[in-house]
């Protein structure tokens, strides 16, 4: 009985029968990264958002034998309109999420969060919340918890706001998603940033 | 090779799917074979492998640069296996004296000599006890070295060369004791 005749024996009589390919596809899906329904439309969102403003606002526009409403001398009023879905339609501040240690299963899940202003802008009243959401298939919200660091604070142009929070510890190890959403104030209407990260906990 | 290995992972350790599909392909064949050893069913190799690979593209990270990445794969794949073993019981399984039949539709009298002593010695490893089959699948079939196996079973160096001398005695034994067996060393 020698070393080949041993080899040979085992090769010979475990010949799988399955498809590599096939076992390559259920591995690379379960490795994307898994996002909730409403994130996959999300890009499709803020564009959706605009139109509606902009068509309220060309609803509510005065009609022609009415008085010419009082506007101010430099800006037409089709540009008016622009002003106004301008900061719906473009990315106005930035949130950065950064994990402050090796997350851990059992341990407090420090981030540290920065908000960077990328326009010249006036937001307050700043609320933040955090979200931590499993990967799985139900991608349930393991977490949400709020967050005033910066309730009395004005993010202005050129500004960066930092703060760390601690989430609750998760008890079952994988793959989870946090969702940063920062809502504030930017000449008196409502605005919402959010960021999400994608955190392995061991 | 072991170069390449190493650049290959390097690029996995940054998220890059066409190097993990290379390692795959090139860790496939190894793995589903032995998976099937420990569980004597295709379909829950072919789980423990999937898991497997999943879990080791998962934790690529703690995966320490300059090692070669066969024996850590092969210890991810035997636990999935044995814990897939484990969960679905005799359930699933395939008893190893029909394997002969499966794997060749042959009759009997079809079968060469060589053949025939070819699957007395599948037989008898598949009757030898985990403990002295696994290390003869892992140093025949996954051609792992003794200290690399010792690695994947978490056992001393000594220990793993023990159990390969006890397997290849009852294989002998197996063999000598079942007629035409193959008894030429």
């Amino acid at each position: 009985m020698t070393d080949e005749q041993i080899k040979k024996a085992l090769l010979d009589y475990t010949n799988w029968p399955g498809s590599p390919e096939k076992l390559w596809q259920n591995i690379i899906t379960e490795l994307e990264p898994k996002i909730p329904w409403w994130k996959k439309y999300q890009i499709w969102l803020t564009p959706m958002a605009a139109a509606i403003v902009l068509l309220i606002l060309v609803f509510n526009s005065p009609v022609p034998n009415q008085p010419e409403e009082q506007i101010e001398p430099d800006v037409a009023p089709e540009n008016m309109i622009m002003m106004r879905t301008f900061f719906i339609a473009e990315q106005i501040a930035e949130i950065q999420i950064a994990p402050l240690n090796n997350i851990q299963r059992g341990t407090p899940i420090d981030l540290a969060i920065n908000l960077t202003a990328l326009q010249d802008l006036n937001l307050t009243r700043l609320a933040l919340t955090a979200r931590l959401i499993k990967l799985d298939n139900d991608y349930q919200v393991i977490t949400e918890q709020e967050f005033n660091p910066w309730s009395e604070q004005t993010l202005a142009n050129g500004q960066v706001l930092t703060t760390k929070i601690g989430l609750a510890p998760v008890q079952e190890s994988g793959d989870y998603l946090i969702e940063i959403e920062i809502q504030g104030l930017h000449n008196q209407e409502p605005i919402v940033i959010n960021q999400q990260q994608m955190i392995e906990i061991n | 090779m072991l170069e390449n290995e190493q650049a290959i992972i390097q690029r996995v350790k940054q998220g890059d799917h066409q190097a993990m599909e290379i390692l795959f392909r090139t860790h496939l064949d190894a793995a589903i074979r032995l998976a099937y050893l420990i569980t004597r069913d295709w379909t829950s190799a072919e789980d423990a492998v999937q898991e497997g690979f999943i879990q080791a593209f998962r934790s690529i990270n703690n995966f320490k640069d300059g090692l070669p990445f066969k024996p850590w794969f092969t210890k991810i794949v035997v636990n999935k296996a044995k814990r897939i073993k484990e969960k679905f019981g005799t359930e699933r399984q395939i008893p190893a004296s029909n394997y002969l039949i499966i794997n060749d539709p042959a009759s009997p009298e079809e079968i060469s000599l060589d053949k025939e002593k070819e699957q007395a010695l599948y037989n008898a490893i598949n009757q030898l006890d985990e403990k002295h089959r696994l290390p003869i699948i892992l140093k025949y079939l996954n051609e792992l070295s003794e200290a690399e196996t010792a690695q994947v079973l978490d056992l001393p160096v000594s220990t793993v060369k023990s159990r390969l001398y006890v397997a290849r005695q009852r294989l002998k034994k197996h063999l000598i004791a079942d007629q035409g067996g193959v008894s030429n060393d």
